[in-house]
């Protein structure tokens, strides 16, 4: 994975002091969480389907290749084919070979987390393809040349003015097709049905595929995802291994839960279970439409290190974005501070597991471990523990900052000595009351003024616990 | 070795170092808890489903007669100025004379095969695009969030309610389901009839611009259902 010059740490600076993002964050994240609360608690057996759910993906991951096999012969027994791919370069070179030997010109995508991981587009552009994002959020981000911000809003970092410009300049938009969002939805539409129409091949991801009957599931809003997998003739879709569920009946429990843990609908709008391409008898066609090709390429790119490791519980995740908007960092920061394609807690866990701690350590810095993400989790996953788990990792591979690592030698020398102890927490609370301003650090040296630029720090009271413990015990 | 085995092989050599919690080695079978499933009286079925849907903006229409689904599709395809349908085929509507009924009414049903020919594909398929009107049937409805379910096959075509504007879609009453997971228990056909099973809950809808309510963005903006006894 491409990794940018600007480090953590000022694409966070970058993102605390953009206004708008800042607006846009905070009303996309009250309303998901809002709206997440609200649909789960009007669902009685919520609590129980989230205990089932979890089960089922653990479950699951722990058999992962008899599931994987059994998906495989399933889909094959329906006509599909299946393609396995260890790395990017093998999934890339896979879908390119099926796109030129098909004489494939235009491609339309649903959105697939996937395959931005496997910067796919650029394969098929340098392969002389044209390449259309067809949800309304990646296409924006696609005329904008920029990376989606949220798994579910994917352009939340924008307003309307912005993609107004955007439309201008990309697509020629008029006055009255920019009037209003309406107006600008109704020119997407436009363009990106002719681009269906002319399709050669549709790509997509997959939410969940199902072991027993080789099916795959597809949640969308708009639409996308029914008409790339039903105007072109050759469909590809694109499978995190990690993605199954081994039964039509467990496909059920996710899907009650799916759409209500990530926007608060009680179901997305189309739920498109696909199995096999249409249907032919002796090589004829049966069935007035659908692709005549369906190929589902199995990716691992860095699951099975995952697998392999204390991690391995971040593959129960069905990726609904709760733990986004639950995360107070992210709330702050949005999703680009995370430079990555998963972001917020699940993606800190995430992106240092498929590509290594370094120089992905910041990450999972990037959390308070309240637990928001685990509480909110539709499948439980205890996030904090491995964002734990990867901060020791950092540690002991010495990937921490030498500040840090000074100032916890320091510390850890300390606090084993109760005199050195006490006389730093006295030295504290001396040089609180010099520098202090009513109570508050208004600046702090060095690096804790990453602190102090956005907001106060509390001085240390006067007295320490211990004193005050002991002054109480002598009266 | 095949790419297959070499795959799978990895991943047996990774699972003994998995951390899963809660990882049982049995399937958990069947979930037991839902709430809004069995003895629901088949009125309040219907209730539910009228306010999900309309609460999604979707319609719905109770017909008791087969003049009355004609009309309510008159209706419907007057107010868009269509003469046109892209429709499933007879055998899957009901009333089976339905399709005859409105072809003698002055509406075509245009043919919606697509072509194996890439080419002929995309000439037939810009051709579609210009039909405003798209009738099918279903095979359920869930009324704990007001979709409706359509199984595609032979006759059974996906682009009816996908490429036009506009889709109705006729249900029995008696298709009605309590939820997703009571219909797909009833329907164990529904991954082997044909290649693609929906569930559709109300008209297309993005939010993706700052959160507004769009309707219509790549699917049908306006959905009606209707209801037959």
């Amino acid at each position: 994975m491409a990794v940018s010059n600007v480090t953590f740490y000022e694409r966070v600076e970058e993102a605390l002091h953009d206004r708008q993002l800042q607006t846009a964050l905070d009303i996309s994240t009250t309303r998901f969480t809002t709206g997440r609360q609200n649909a789960l608690a009007a669902l009685p057996e919520a609590e129980a389907l989230r205990d089932h759910a979890r089960r089922i993906r653990a479950h699951t991951i722990a058999h992962l290749d008899r599931y994987l096999a059994q998906f495989a012969d399933s889909v094959e027994r329906v006509g599909g084919q299946v393609h396995w791919a260890e790395t990017a370069a093998e999934a890339n070179q896979i879908v390119a070979e099926l796109a030129l030997s098909r004489n494939v010109k235009n491609v339309v995508k649903s959105k697939s987390m996937v395959s931005e991981e496997l910067h796919l587009n650029q394969t098929l552009e340098a392969n002389g393809m044209k390449v259309v994002e067809t949800d309304l959020g990646e296409y924006i981000a696609q005329l904008a040349g920029e990376k989606p911000s949220h798994i579910i809003a994917p352009v939340i970092h924008k307003t309307r003015q912005d993609v107004a410009d955007l439309f201008r300049r990309k697509l020629q938009a008029t006055d009255a097709d920019l009037a209003d969002v309406p107006h600008m939805t109704a020119l997407a539409r436009r363009v990106l049905r002719s681009e269906f129409l002319q399709a050669d091949m549709g790509i997509s991801g997959a939410n969940f595929a199902v072991a027993e009957t080789g099916s795959i599931c597809l949640v969308t809003n708009e639409g996308n995802g029914r008409l790339t997998t039903t105007t072109p003739r050759l469909h590809v879709a694109l499978l995190g291994m990690e993605r199954l569920v081994p039964t039509l009946e467990d496909l059920g429990v996710m899907l009650q839960i799916l759409a209500r843990s990530a926007t608060g609908q009680k179901t997305s709008v189309y739920t498109n279970i696909i199995t096999g391409p249409r249907r032919t008898t002796a090589g004829q066609p049966i069935e007035p439409d659908g692709p005549d090709e369906l190929h589902i390429v199995i990716i691992d790119n860095g699951r099975s290190q995952i697998l392999g490791s204390e991690l391995a519980e971040i593959l129960y995740c069905i990726r609904c974005g709760a733990c986004l908007n639950a995360c107070p960092v992210y709330q702050q920061i949005g999703g680009h501070a995370y430079n990555s394609v998963y972001q917020g807690p699940v993606g800190s866990v995430v992106t240092p597991g498929l590509y290594g701690l370094d120089p992905w350590h910041e990450l999972p810095q990037a959390s308070t471990l309240c637990g928001a993400c685990r509480e909110v989790c539709p499948v439980r996953i205890n996030i904090p523990r491995m964002l734990l788990k990867l901060r020791s990792e950092t540690a002991e591979a010495g990937l921490n900052p030498d500040w840090l690592k000074r100032g916890l030698r320091l510390y850890r020398q300390t606090v084993v000595r109760p005199g050195w102890y006490h006389l730093g927490g006295q030295l504290t609370s001396w040089l609180s009351r010099k520098i202090a301003d009513n109570g508050w650090f208004k600046k702090l040296p060095g690096p804790l003024s990453g602190w102090t630029d956005h907001r106060d720090f509390l001085a240390p009271a006067k007295k320490s616990f211990s004193q005050r413990w002991r002054e109480e015990r002598e009266q | 070795m095949s790419q297959r085995a070499a795959f799978l092989n990895r991943l047996r050599s990774r699972l003994p170092q998995a951390k899963l919690p809660e990882a049982d080695p049995n399937h958990p079978s069947s979930f037991r808890g839902y709430t809004f499933a069995a003895d629901i009286p088949p009125a309040d079925l219907v209730d539910r489903f009228t306010q999900e849907l309309n609460a999604l903006a979707g319609q719905v229409y109770s017909a008791k007669t087969s003049q009355e689904v004609t009309k309510i599709i008159r209706q419907i395809l007057n107010k868009h100025g269509a003469k046109q349908l892209i429709s499933w085929g007879s055998d899957w509507l009901e009333p089976r004379q339905l399709v005859a009924t409105l072809t003698a009414a002055g509406i075509e049903i245009v043919d919606s095969e697509l072509p194996v020919i890439a080419a002929d594909r995309k000439v037939k398929l810009t051709a579609l695009d210009k039909i405003k009107v798209g009738l099918t049937g279903a095979h359920g409805a869930l009324a704990d969030t007001g979709a409706i379910a359509l199984i595609s096959g032979p006759g059974r075509g996906r682009l009816a309610s996908l490429l036009p504007p506009v889709h109705i879609a006729i249900l029995p009453q008696q298709k009605l389901y309590p939820s997703l997971p009571a219909f797909l228990a009833a329907h164990h056909e529904a991954t082997t009839a044909g290649s693609n099973l929906v569930f559709i809950a109300g008209p297309s809808r993005t939010g993706d611009i700052e959160m507004t309510l769009t309707m219509g963005v790549h699917g049908p903006g306006e959905l009606y259902v209707i209801l037959t006894p």
